[in-house]
């Protein structure tokens, strides 16, 4: 298994040197991957903080309970740990927990399954056996184009999703919505907003991994595309990216 | 060896805007040289500015230049904003053939971008000026059928909006040929008064400006071109 990831903050944080408020966990076990990613609000006081608590006690959480994969309760539960965690920063920090709003998206693999959950608007596009981009997760907007829903939020649960079991994926993409134009685009139709991920981008992506991981600096070469004025000019957010090749010898 | 950040697709300014290409075909072959070509570059520039001018335009609007003079050059798709034209020099044939040829490959791959990134679209269009007559192709050849043959497909099938624009010494007579699938009354074959450019420019951002307020498939009414329509029976 091959795994990168990177974050960096976009063309508008880094204008007025503020922090990227997007974050990634990521957690290599025997033979299992656990990851998350959080995209913090730009609205909200102490976001970096909670999407940095988000990702990091979701992971420890899901990475104690391997062992109930694939049944939904360690996703779910993993969801929990760090809406608690989240509300018992905000009682230390004598604030609100909306001041810590954060998206959150995680998911493992393990022995050739993969399963992801999330809310908010961060997603991962899986790249099947056949070549085929599913994306398991449809993330979740909230009543306007540019509002989402928070595992800070008052009635999170009743928006959080879980995916389906995907047997034996090739590679999965994780981002925050900081990559909407750079490896997928949102179209509206027929009332909805329909995500369609640039197929192309995503496999000469896998490709450039799989081929290079070894003789480079691969998480750092993401970091450089992610702050790089090609990315910000299509899309000047912070952006946070996990790349995971599970078996790169059935790649073509 | 190219690096992760050359596997992004390529910059589309303001992605969340339908996107309306224009492909302008210039003539800067010999017969283009000293005034003309001045009058040409100034027109051009002014095109620019009257497109920053307007808010809708400036994001929607996205032109790219084919020249043709002696050799074809394209200069890729951008937006008003980022559209830098060289001061064009005029010289050598007028390889008309190519340039049509080259410009609608132009559209057809930004097209592709578009769709890749779930862009809507207008229909693109085609406007080439021109003071003289095809070198590269001649009625009855090869290139001269693949331009005719092209033309027509693409008006037919509305991928693009063709027009024509002659100033003295151009052959109406080809450039009728080249839109003959268009009817009579209504073929886009105008001659300009002299080489007022400048008019021209204007009348085209203006009206690319109100397809640009447009609602997709909605029928809109444009001012006619500051020229003489021609109409030749072929």
């Amino acid at each position: 298994m091959i795994t990168a990831y990177a974050m960096a903050s976009g063309r508008n944080h880094l204008k007025d040197n503020a922090c990227c408020q997007d974050n990634i966990d990521i957690r290599i076990l025997k033979d299992s991957l656990v990851f998350a990613i959080a995209d913090g609000a730009g609205s909200a006081a102490s976001s970096l903080h909670g999407s940095e608590l988000a990702v990091k006690t979701f992971c420890e959480s899901l990475s104690k309970s391997t062992s109930l994969f694939p049944d939904n309760t360690c996703l779910i539960a993993a969801f929990d740990d760090a809406r608690k965690a989240l509300e018992k920063e905000a009682n230390k920090r004598c604030c609100s927990i909306k001041d810590l709003h954060t998206t959150l998206f995680g998911g493992i693999y393990l022995k050739g399954n993969l399963k992801c959950a999330g809310i908010g608007d961060s997603m991962c596009f899986v790249v099947e056996k056949d070549g085929e981009v599913l994306i398991p997760v449809q993330p979740t907007k909230g009543e306007f184009i540019n509002e989402t829903i928070f595992i800070t939020s008052e009635y999170w649960k009743d928006f959080l999703k879980v995916s389906d079991l995907i047997e034996n994926p090739k590679s999965l993409v994780a981002c925050s919505d900081g990559l909407l134009n750079i490896i997928y685009s949102t179209v509206f139709e027929n009332g909805i907003w329909k995500l369609i991920p640039h197929k192309d981008v995503i496999e000469n992506m896998m490709d450039y991994i799989a081929k290079n991981h070894v003789v480079i600096d691969i998480n750092k070469e993401i970091a450089d595309m992610l702050r790089g004025d090609r990315a910000n000019d299509l899309n000047n957010d912070d952006k946070a990216l996990v790349v995971a090749i599970f078996n790169e010898t059935n790649r073509e | 060896m190219a690096g992760l950040n050359d596997l992004l697709p390529s910059d589309i300014r303001y992605p969340q805007e339908m996107k309306c290409p224009v492909c302008l075909l210039l003539d800067v072959s010999s017969s283009m040289s000293g005034e003309p070509v001045r009058l040409l570059n100034q027109g051009v520039s002014e095109l620019k500015k009257e497109l920053l001018n307007d808010n809708q335009a400036k994001k929607t609007v996205e032109i790219c230049v084919v020249t043709f003079g002696g050799s074809v050059k394209p200069y890729p798709f951008c937006t008003p904003e980022n559209f830098n034209p060289p001061t064009y020099t005029a010289g050598g044939g007028t390889p008309m053939g190519e340039a049509i040829l080259q410009g609608l490959d132009l559209i057809e791959k930004r097209k592709e971008q578009y769709k890749a990134q779930g862009i809507h679209k207008y229909r693109p269009w085609v406007v080439i000026m021109t003071d003289g007559a095809p070198t590269d192709m001649s009625e009855g050849d090869t290139t001269w059928a693949q331009v005719v043959n092209k033309l027509e497909e693409y008006e037919e099938n509305k991928k693009i909006i063709a027009w024509t624009f002659g100033v003295p010494g151009a052959d109406f007579d080809a450039l009728n040929k080249l839109l003959s699938h268009q009817e009579l009354d209504k073929r886009r074959v105008y001659e300009l008064e002299g080489y007022d450019f400048k008019a021209l420019f204007k009348w085209l951002s203006d009206s690319i400006a109100v397809v640009s307020r447009s609602k997709e498939g909605e029928k809109i009414k444009i001012d006619a071109p500051p020229a003489k329509q021609i109409e030749l029976e072929v």
